[in-house]
């Protein structure tokens, strides 16, 4: 597999591969529970975008057992358990260092058929693409960071968060889909880019790209984190505006536990999406269509 | 005031400048020192968010000076060009012409300029204009100026020609007793209307 594919694919028979991933993150919400769900949530998404099934799970943790009781860290050790277990996978032990500050993810296992891998980087001229969840995550946990959100808004954000994408991962291998990846650090741009690699275009329908309201309006107010402008330095040369856009730094966002990103065949493309929303999914929304190679990967 | 947010990851400069913001009085200077490109930016789009200008200078070590006026100055600038021009009008006797019909075109006049929207800044009265804001029989003109100086225009009737024409500082019915030196710089300084 190339690098800069989701999770590194190791080919044991003709029958099966093991996917292996990691990913740690820094806490993004003040429940040590629900934190250990959305870490967990987003170290297990790799598996999923490649169409795998996770099996075996080790925790990551770095852990300020001086200022922390360690109730905590059994919270947010319980959070994690929870979403490898709803997807079918094994915590088989992990690892403990003392930082001062807090740390967690999980090194993943899982198995896929070697033929029935999905690629990031192979979508079909003509596909449309679904992403299942809305952006501007990163905008947003930084501001849940600063305190300057309500806590209505604080829980949906982090149920959203937390949400696995295995179902979606599941409902995608019934219909025609061509490519998949997850929405993470790069943002929606970033892994788009990456889908089209130099190949083919993506041409983005802004309007119709699902975000969090609240997510504007922080960005508006200067919460916008520094993973998100590197984005928007470097990506800005691969993008083609055809239009004038006020909220575009959302396409950018660094994304924490990003939706999977299907290029799908266009026939397929409806039943794909109802499916995905009654499966939960509710933002997932078609934002896309795979194009012919023009000068820029990607077109807003 | 001035605020050091370098090597502070994102949210802390924005929540930093806003607490300064928040002490700061208003119409003053706040100066927020960073040293990143995120930060400059996110700085940036607060202080428009909340109505203030801010100005970038980038110095030379890689810091950038973000300097934000906390104030709404443009905006009262913006509405007082609307209503105010740059103008005093200079009146140096009671009527236009001569006789009769120069009491009524003075009051007329007067009375006219109240229609309009951008008004001049100033009304200085000197020598005999002075007539105007003190005399009796001019009560219907001096209702009007009085209306003027409600809608923020200044008055002013010179206090030599007062003296002059003996007329005591009480009989003075609108605007205030000017002085030489606050005619001349009128005079000088905004476009002058002779009449």
């Amino acid at each position: 597999m190339d690098s800069s594919d989701d999770a590194a694919v190791y080919q044991i028979d003709s029958n099966k591969a093991l996917v292996q991933t990691v990913d740690i993150i820094t806490p993004v919400v003040d429940d040590p529970y629900m934190y250990g769900q959305i870490a967990a949530a987003n170290s297990l998404s790799d598996i999923f975008a490649m169409g795998a099934e996770v099996a075996t799970a080790m925790n990551i943790v770095g852990f300020d057992g001086c200022n922390h009781p360690k109730t905590v860290l059994q919270e947010i050790l319980e959070g994690g358990q929870s979403k490898i277990r709803e997807c079918g996978g094994v915590v088989v032990g992990g690892h403990t260092i003392e930082t001062p500050e807090m740390l967690y993810g999980l090194s993943v296992s899982g198995f896929v058929h070697p033929n029935r891998i999905y690629r990031n980087d192979t979508p079909k001229i003509g596909d449309l693409l679904i992403l299942t969840k809305p952006l501007g995550m990163g905008i947003l946990t930084t501001a849940i960071k600063a305190d300057m959100l309500e806590a209505k808004s604080v829980q949906n954000i982090a149920y959203i968060l937390s949400q696995l994408n295995h179902e979606a991962s599941k409902i995608m291998k019934e219909f025609d889909v061509s490519a998949c990846t997850d929405v993470t650090g790069f943002g929606l741009m970033g892994h788009s880019a990456e889908m089209a690699s130099a190949r083919v275009s993506i041409a983005f329908d802004f309007a119709s790209i699902p975000y969090l309201k609240e997510a504007t309006e922080m960005a508006d107010m200067g919460i916008i984190p520094a993973g998100t402008y590197n984005n928007l330095s470097y990506l800005k040369q691969k993008v083609k505006y055809t239009k004038e856009l006020d909220d575009d730094i959302i396409l950018y966002d660094a994304q924490t536990s990003g939706g999977l990103l299907m290029a799908v065949a266009p026939k397929d493309a409806p039943k794909l999406l109802k499916n995905l929303k009654n499966a939960g999914y509710e933002y997932s929304s078609i934002i896309a269509e795979v194009c012919k190679r023009e000068d820029r990967s990607l077109i807003v | 005031m001035k605020i050091n947010c370098c090597d502070l990851a994102c949210p802390q400069p924005v929540l930093d400048t806003k607490k300064a913001l928040e002490e700061l009085e208003d119409d003053s200077l706040l100066e927020v020192l960073v040293n990143s490109v995120s930060s400059v930016e996110n700085v940036k789009r607060f202080a428009s968010k909340q109505g203030y200008e801010s100005r970038v200078e980038e110095l030379e070590d890689g810091k950038t000076l973000i300097t934000i006026i906390k104030g709404y100055e443009c905006a009262i600038i913006t509405s007082e060009e609307e209503k105010f021009l740059n103008k005093t009008v200079f009146i140096k006797t009671d009527k236009i012409g001569n006789g009769e019909l120069g009491t009524t075109l003075m009051k007329s006049f007067l009375k006219t300029m109240l229609e309009f929207k951008a008004l001049p800044k100033n009304i200085v009265f000197v020598n005999e204009g002075v007539f105007l804001t003190t005399k009796d029989e001019n009560l219907d003109l001096i209702e009007n100026l009085k209306e003027l100086e409600n809608r923020g225009v200044s008055i002013y009737s010179c206090g030599l020609c007062l003296n002059f024409y003996n007329i005591p500082a009480q009989e003075l019915k609108v605007g205030e007793i000017g002085n030489a030196y606050d005619s001349v710089d009128m005079l000088l300084n905004t476009d002058t209307v002779t009449l």
